[in-house]
């Protein structure tokens, strides 16, 4: 239950207990210094005023005897008034003793006292009246020494021998307050001990107790300070690192807010070609008008051209049909002269000019031949130039037509141009009026980010206190194990 | 035989050029090489007619073709002196009597008629001898061009005939 305690507890226990035993200390104390006290007071109270009342009686029996010796010598009124007042003085003194506790050894001798001072003053009292009846002062001194004499020596035998008595009582009351007072010394130094005991073993119960529970506690501090230390650390490390990064950022915005100028006035420029292009769109697209216009005017053209080249070819190849009949008239013609010829070889002289005439013939029907080879190549080579033109023709009335649509395409494209020019002029615009606000916000960006910095910085700065403090904090849990566990600093 | 009838040629067909007599030829053409035959066989020259395939011919025999009535065997001159391997037109039947024998040889063309000029003409060298030897009789040149002089007679073996002889004459 004790590891329950905290504490505070355990030192208000501890202190509790000191209390405890201081006040029983201090009552022990008390009670001795009441009983020496005591002692003391009933030394000084009973025996002491014993002796000092035995002092007085014994002054008042001797001022009692004198006055009787000077009444007796000088038979005078004061004298005999001293006696009166000694006698008085006797009692009262006799009566105060008496009031005082006394023992028996002393009230038997206060007994004897008070008897032989009754018998001294019985011996008197006949002198005085002797005296006073003319008697002589020798006479009665005479008398004085037979009868009160005596009894005066046995009177002051008795009050010595109770003063004796008296301080003897004295001396042995002073030795019993001295014992007493030993006693109570003993008993004091018994408790102190007992006490200082007790404290030392709750001090070494509760600095055991209290060692363990702090040590614990300063290590527990100890680690945590240490963990704070490299939190402290990594967050100072961190909060450099973000504020490099601060300044780059603050650096990156400030170049971006240039960027996003520079983008405000291209965009301006923009709009502003934007708007000039878009007149040159207008402009181009009544151009393209015009031009396929004039496009449809060629394509005409070009058909026309079309069917004259194919009628050029039809043409040309009724020729070429034509040709063919010269040309196989010419090879048959051919043969009939070669037939011809070698008829005239086979008739002999008879033949020969025939054979030349054949062979005139044969001649003709060669250069016919070749006549018409020629013609058809050309007729060929037209053919083939009109079809190449047919064809590079039609190739153009498809590139016409191509174009044509294309035109009327660029036609459109230009309006679409149009069109889109003017939405990129609005685009531009709107580009230019977001980079303005983009231009604002990345100045508000701005002053964001430098107050994120400068806090960045004072964070730094806490995080260098708190590595600091940490620090510290593990210097002082280490001083604080070392206090409550010497042991632990080795 | 050939030689004979360069050197033995009739007045009719050959005439003195230079002190020489240079024999009349008809000259034919059958890819690039140009065959010269006596006139004095040459009967006429002709379109090409259809021409009906035989069996048991050599190849350079084509066929039949009927020509002025008779059927007349039909010759490929380009395979009779050796195929050049390139194809060939003949567009022209040169129909030519040996003897009693009509045969049509098949060519490109026909030139005419042309006297060979003997000094260009010689006879076979003897490295082409057995070469086509039985149709070639003498190789020139004329024109810069080269000429065979072919053997009419021997264009048409006996045992080519006797084929179709007997092919006529079956039933």
């Amino acid at each position: 239950m004790g590891r329950l305690w905290t504490f505070g507890q355990k030192l208000s226990a501890g202190f509790a207990s000191m209390v405890v035993l201081v006040l029983i200390a201090a009552a022990g104390a008390i009670y001795a210094l009441d009983h020496v006290a005591e002692r003391n007071d009933r030394v000084i109270a009973v025996e002491a005023r014993n002796l000092i009342l035995a002092g007085e009686l014994r002054v008042a029996a001797e001022w009692k005897a004198s006055a009787l010796r000077g009444y007796l010598l000088l038979r005078d009124d004061d004298n005999l008034g001293t006696f009166r007042t000694a006698r008085e003085q006797v009692q009262d003194v006799l009566t105060r003793i008496r009031a005082q506790p006394l023992d028996a050894d002393s009230a038997r001798l206060l007994d004897d006292v008070e008897r032989t001072e009754s018998a001294h003053q019985g011996a008197c009292e006949p002198l005085i009246v002797e005296r006073q009846a003319t008697g002589t002062a020798e006479s009665t001194g005479r008398a004085f020494q037979e009868r009160a004499l005596p009894k005066m020596k046995e009177l002051r035998q008795q009050i010595e021998t109770f003063a004796k008595h008296q301080e003897r009582q004295l001396e042995q009351g002073s030795r019993d307050a001295a014992a007493a007072a030993a006693r109570a010394k003993t008993a004091l130094i018994a408790l102190v001990l007992l006490a200082v005991l007790v404290a030392v073993g709750l001090a070494l119960a509760l600095s055991r107790a209290l060692g363990h529970q702090i040590g614990s506690a300063v290590q527990h501090v100890q680690s945590s300070s240490s963990e704070l230390q490299t939190a402290a650390n990594q967050q100072a490390s961190g909060t450099r690192e973000q504020s490099s990064a601060m300044s780059e950022i603050t650096t990156t915005i400030s170049e971006l807010l240039a960027t996003s100028r520079q983008i405000a006035e291209s965009a301006q420029r923009v709009a502003r070609i934007a708007e000039d292009t878009a007149k040159a769109a207008r402009a181009g697209e009544l151009t393209v008008g015009k031009s396929g216009e004039q496009i449809g005017a060629i394509k005409r053209q070009v058909d026309l051209i079309v069917a004259h080249m194919l009628d050029l070819g039809r043409k040309s190849q009724q020729i070429g049909g034509i040709l063919e009949i010269v040309n196989e008239l010419a090879e048959q013609t051919n043969i009939l002269a070669i037939n011809a010829t070698i008829e005239a070889a086979g008739a002999g002289e008879a033949g020969r000019r025939f054979a030349v005439v054949a062979d005139e013939i044969r001649k003709l029907a060669d250069r016919v031949g070749g006549s018409t080879k020629e013609i058809r190549g050309l007729i060929e080579e037209i053919r083939a130039a009109v079809n190449t033109t047919v064809m590079t023709t039609e190739a153009g009335t498809k590139a016409v037509d191509t174009g044509t649509r294309q035109f009327l395409e660029v036609a459109v494209v230009f309006k679409q141009i149009v069109s889109s020019v003017g939405t990129t002029t609005d685009a531009a615009r709107e580009i230019e009026l977001s980079t303005k606000q983009q231009a604002t916000a990345i100045e508000q960006v701005n002053i964001a980010i430098a107050n994120v910095a400068q806090a960045t910085r004072e964070t730094e700065a806490s995080a260098g206190q708190t590595l600091q403090t940490a620090s510290q904090l593990t210097g002082l849990s280490k001083d604080l194990l070392r206090l409550v566990q010497p042991q632990a600093d080795a | 035989m050939g030689e004979s009838e360069i050197t033995d040629r009739s007045a009719d067909d050959a005439a003195v050029v230079d002190g020489v007599v240079a024999p009349l030829a008809l000259i034919v053409v059958v890819g690039i090489r140009r065959c010269a035959i006596p006139v004095r066989f040459a009967a006429e020259i002709l379109r090409p007619l259809p021409v009906q395939p035989l069996g048991g011919v050599p190849g350079y025999v084509r066929g039949l073709s009927v020509i002025r009535g008779s059927p007349v065997p039909v010759v490929d001159l380009n395979l009779l002196i050796g195929d050049d391997g390139n194809e060939h037109a003949a567009e022209r039947l040169a129909v030519i009597d040996v003897g009693e024998r009509r045969v049509a040889l098949a060519v490109d063309a026909v030139l005419g008629l042309q006297r060979l000029d003997a000094h260009l003409v010689g006879r076979l060298p003897p490295l082409l001898h057995g070469v086509g030897s039985d149709v070639v009789e003498a190789i020139g040149v004329a024109d810069a061009r080269l000429l065979m002089v072919l053997r009419a007679a021997c264009l048409v073996p006996d045992e080519v005939w006797s084929a179709l002889t007997a092919g006529r004459e079956a039933p």
